[in-house]
């Protein structure tokens, strides 16, 4: 499958899921790591998740790079319109399939370059970093936005450390003279026991990467997307209760002692 | 042996939160106690990147869990058997990405266990430390999950903080709290009071005692030994508690 626009596969995919989806089946896509989708799994909604699991664990496939075919001069990199239709499909698709998804923004500063002059080249620079199943395209001026379905934040992190050393070792930023360039790093993930709305989604990876774009240093930040309702963050009054009463009783034994 | 007839085993999972608090060495004595009661028993090292069931037991292991995964290697042939009854399947130790298995793993290696657990009455997993992705994953495929806590601040917090995470986004209800290294039953009592009041407070969760374990010199005594200490001093504080909590796992 190549990056700039989604291939025939792709696409035939794409319509049969849309074909499956009023049906009382799920649709599950086989994307290997090889450079094309596998198959898509059409499966009865009845089937346990347990066997579906079972069912999945049993089709392996080879761990193999994506070739090199971006950055080729007949294709053009999708825009920030495609990208928003890409990110509501696959927010969708985190629900049904119970799988997170990671969106990576990348922006590079500090280059003397027209809008969207460094958009092309930074995306043929990470062409061979990219996995089957990626959904890259351009991001604001002199961006790329990567949409990461399957990666939580573990995953997500070490593709962004990937990519960045691929940026980093770029032709294209080797040529050039004057102010280091300096790229941004934003990642937001989603899991399935979140509903957000991919708007929001997109607005908590902005916030990373300008948290990132302020730290410099080509900085990394990410945070996974929960609510504030549904954080996990041992609150100050958790704390204060959980700490409070051993402290007492101890030192009570230990005086009754 | 035993554990060749075919069993629908129960699953428990058994975490910490905070690392140091006594798992491997609980997890290694409450399967030897289960399997001196009878039961056929799995002890799986689900600490998959920085793994010491083996080293407790003093095991040489050639194979373990990291072979499957990278190697489509059975499972069972990594298996060791301890005693007829009991049985470790180990993990590998310094391999980073042992410790963040993607899904792809993690189905992998669920197809796997499902192929071999069958034989035992209880598969007993010994988790991580921390909150991380395949501490989580443990504790959401098993069928009961044990939270193991001391009564320092930090385990408290930590242990808090993983029941918190695996019931706000894994929606799990039940947990059996077991309080290590207490000084007297009347502190095990107390912390475990202290840790239910807070959960039914904030998490509106019921947390259920699996018992007090205490401070005993023979505990420590034995993981330098290499060996349970319930074989190594069973008449120990220790020990007897351990039967115990046996006792409690196979009523529940």
């Amino acid at each position: 499958m190549n990056r700039k626009a989604p291939s025939d596969t792709a696409l035939l995919y794409r319509s049969l899921e849309e074909q499956a989806a009023p049906h009382p089946v799920r649709a599950i896509r086989l994307t290997g790591k090889g450079a094309e989708p596998l198959g898509l799994l059409l499966i009865d909604n009845t089937v346990s998740e347990a066997e579906v699991a079972s069912a999945l664990a049993a089709l392996r496939f080879p761990d193999q790079t994506r070739p090199a075919t971006l950055g080729q001069a007949e294709e053009k990199l999708p825009d920030q319109a495609w990208f928003r239709r890409q990110l509501a499909v696959e927010m969708d698709r985190v629900q049904q399939s119970k799988l997170p998804c990671a969106l990576l923004l990348i922006t590079l500063s500090g280059q003397d370059a027209g809008p969207g002059a460094l958009a092309e080249p930074m995306a043929a620079a990470l062409a061979p970093c990219l996995h089957s199943g990626d959904l890259l395209s351009g991001f604001q001026k002199n961006g790329l936005a990567l949409i990461m379905p399957g990666a939580a934040v573990g995953k997500a992190r070490r593709r962004a450390e990937e990519l960045r050393t691929a940026l980093r070792t770029a032709a294209f930023l080797k040529d050039t003279t004057g102010v280091a360039p300096n790229l941004a790093l934003g990642i937001a993930v989603c899991h399935a026991y979140e509903t957000i709305p991919a708007d929001r989604f997109l607005a908590l990876a902005e916030a990373e990467l300008a948290r990132a774009a302020k730290m410099g240093n080509d900085a990394i930040c990410q945070r996974a997307a929960a609510n504030v309702e549904d954080s996990c963050q041992v609150t100050v009054e958790e704390r204060a209760q959980l700490w409070m009463q051993p402290r007492k009783t101890s030192r009570t034994a230990e005086m009754a002692a | 042996m035993t554990a060749k007839t075919k069993r629908s085993p129960k699953i428990i999972c058994i975490s910490s939160g905070k690392g140091g608090v006594g798992k491997t060495s609980f997890s290694v004595n409450v399967a030897t106690a289960l399997s001196q009661k009878g039961k056929a028993v799995l002890l799986i090292d689900g600490d998959l990147g920085l793994a010491n069931v083996d080293v407790v037991l003093g095991l040489n292991v050639r194979h373990t869990i990291r072979e499957t995964i990278e190697e489509g290697r059975d499972l069972a042939s990594s298996l060791v058997e301890i005693n007829p009854r009991f049985q470790v399947l180990p993990a590998s130790s310094g391999v980073p990405e042992m410790a963040n298995l993607s899904y792809e793993e993690q189905a992998l290696l669920t197809s796997s266990l499902e192929e071999i657990i069958d034989r035992f009455d209880y598969v007993l997993i010994d988790t991580a430390a921390g909150i991380g992705d395949s501490v989580l994953w443990f504790n959401t495929w098993s069928q009961m999950n044990i939270v193991i806590l001391t009564p320092d601040p930090t385990s408290l917090t930590d242990a808090y903080a993983l029941i918190k995470v695996l019931h706000t986004r894994h929606d799990r209800k039940r947990f059996h709290l077991l309080i290590n290294s207490v000084q007297s039953k009347k502190e095990g009592q107390d912390v475990f009071a202290n840790m239910s009041m807070v959960l039914q407070r904030f998490l509106k969760i019921t947390p259920l005692a699996l018992g007090a374990m205490p401070q005993d010199k023979n505990v420590s005594l034995a993981i330098r030994r290499q060996k349970p200490f319930l074989l190594g001093a069973p008449e120990s504080k220790a020990s007897l508690e351990i039967i115990a909590v046996a006792d409690r796992l196979i009523a529940l």
